[in-house]
C-alpha cells in the first residue's frame, strides 16, 4: 500500500527558466506537446531530427517565461540546445536549481489544483501532472526528512505505467517507444522531429512501445522497471 | 525566500556564435522576381534571417523591409539590397537565393550549404 503522505525528494531534478515575450513560442517550436497556457502544466519531450530524445520537462507557463522541471540528466544538452537556437531572441536562461528543490507527491482525489495546472500554495509552486500525482517547486534547500524515490516509487510508476527518466525515457529513444505517447501533440505545429513521428504515427509503425504486464510476460532484457510481480517493458512490435 | 523567477535572478551565461561576414548570392530567376516584389519602391531591402523551430531546427525567414533592422549586415548582391542579422550569419553564409517556378512548392527556396538536412517541404534546415 502506498503511504499518500510520501512526498519523494527529486534531488535529481533541476529548473530552468526562459523568460521573455517569445519564450513560449520558442519552446513551442522546439517540443512535442503544446505549452500550456498561463498557469498550466504539462510534460512535453525535446527531441532531435531523427525524433531521439534530447530531454523531456514538465513545463510550467508563467506570464511570458516558461518553468521547465527536468531531470538533471538532459539539462546540460538541453541548454545547449536552446542557446544555438536562441539566434538573436531576447530570452534569458536561469537555471533555478539551487534555489528551489522539487518533490512529487502521490496525492489522488478531488483537491486543488486540478489536472493539467499549477497554483502557488505558500512558498510553493504545486503543479498536478497526473490524477494522483503532484510536483511541486519550492525555494530553498531540499528538507532533510524527505525520502529519496525507491521501491514505493517505482511501485506507484509501475501500476501507473508512468514511464520515468533513465529507466524507460532514455536518449536512445524516441518518445512514441517509451510511454510518452499523450505528450507527442499531433496537431501543434512544426518542432524539430515532428516530420518523424508524425510519419510513425500514420503508418502505424513506431517500432518499440511501452507496456505493462506481469513479469513473465516480458523478455528480461525489455523489462525497464518492476514491483511487486508487474512490469513496465519496451517491447519491439514483432506486427511491424 | 528567492525562488530566482524574479527578474533580480542572474541569467545563465551564455555564448552565441560569433558573427561571420555573409556573402551570398541571388539567381537572375529570384533577382526578377525580387525586382517585381520590390515594385520599384525606393529603399526597399530584403531581409533573410532564421528563427528556431521547424521539422529540423531552423526555419528561413524572408521578409521585404523598408529601413534598416537592427544588428544586421548590408550587402548589395547584384543590385539588391539584403540584409542579414549578425545572429544567424554564421547559419546563411554562402547561401543562393533562388525561385522556383511551380505550382506546388514553388516560390523562393535558399541553397544552403551550411545545412546538413532539410524538412520535406525544405522550410526547415539544420
Amino acid at each position: 500500500m502506498i503511504d499518500m503522505s510520501v512526498a519523494f525528494a527529486r534531488r535529481d531534478y533541476n529548473v530552468v527558466m526562459v523568460v521573455g515575450d517569445n519564450a513560449s513560442a520558442f519552446i513551442d517550436g522546439l517540443s512535442t506537446n503544446a505549452v500550456p497556457d498561463d498557469g498550466g502544466v504539462d510534460r512535453t519531450c525535446f527531441t532531435d531530427r531523427t525524433a531521439r530524445i534530447l530531454a523531456t520537462a514538465f513545463a510550467l507557463r508563467m506570464g511570458n517565461g516558461v518553468v521547465l522541471a527536468l531531470h538533471r540528466m538532459w539539462t546540460p544538452r538541453l541548454m545547449e540546445h536552446f542557446v544555438e537556437r536562441r539566434l538573436g531572441q531576447s530570452l534569458e536562461f536561469r537555471d533555478l536549481s539551487r534555489l528551489n528543490h522539487v518533490t512529487m507527491q502521490v496525492q489522488p482525489g478531488p483537491g486543488a489544483p486540478p489536472l493539467g495546472s499549477w497554483q502557488a500554495q505558500g512558498p510553493s509552486t504545486v503543479a498536478r501532472i497526473h490524477d494522483e500525482l503532484v510536483l511541486s517547486i519550492t525555494p530553498g534547500p531540499m528538507p532533510e526528512h524527505l525520502i529519496d524515490p525507491g521501491l514505493e516509487w517505482t511501485r506507484w510508476r509501475v501500476r501507473h505505467r508512468w514511464p520515468e527518466d533513465g529507466a524507460e525515457v532514455t536518449s536512445d529513444r524516441h518518445p512514441l517507444a517509451c510511454g510518452l505517447e499523450s505528450f507527442v501533440h499531433s496537431n501543434k505545429g512544426c518542432y524539430i522531429g515532428q516530420e518523424v513521428l508524425t510519419r510513425m504515427r500514420s503508418r502505424g509503425r513506431s517500432g518499440w512501445s511501452l507496456h505493462q504486464g506481469p513479469t513473465t510476460a516480458f523478455a528480461p532484457d525489455d523489462i525497464t522497471s518492476e514491483a511487486d510481480g508487474l512490469a513496465l517493458a519496451v517491447v519491439r512490435s514483432t506486427a511491424q | 525566500m528567492d525562488c530566482g523567477t524574479c527578474e533580480s535572478a542572474t541569467p545563465v551565461s551564455t555564448t552565441a556564435p560569433e558573427p561571420v561576414e555573409v556573402t551570398l548570392t541571388i539567381t537572375p530567376k529570384a533577382k526578377t522576381m525580387l525586382v517585381d516584389a520590390f515594385e520599384g519602391a525606393e529603399g526597399h531591402s530584403l531581409l533573410v534571417g532564421v528563427l528556431s523551430g521547424g521539422c529540423s531546427g531552423y526555419m528561413y525567414d524572408l521578409q521585404i523591409v523598408d529601413a534598416d533592422e537592427a544588428d544586421c549586415q548590408r550587402l548589395d548582391v547584384d543590385g539588391i539590397v539584403v540584409q542579414v542579422p549578425n545572429a544567424s550569419s554564421h547559419l546563411l553564409n554562402g547561401i543562393e537565393i533562388d525561385y522556383i517556378d511551380r505550382l506546388m512548392g514553388g516560390g523562393f527556396k535558399i541553397n544552403n550549404p551550411n545545412a546538413g538536412s532539410t524538412c520535406g517541404c525544405g522550410e526547415s534546415f539544420s
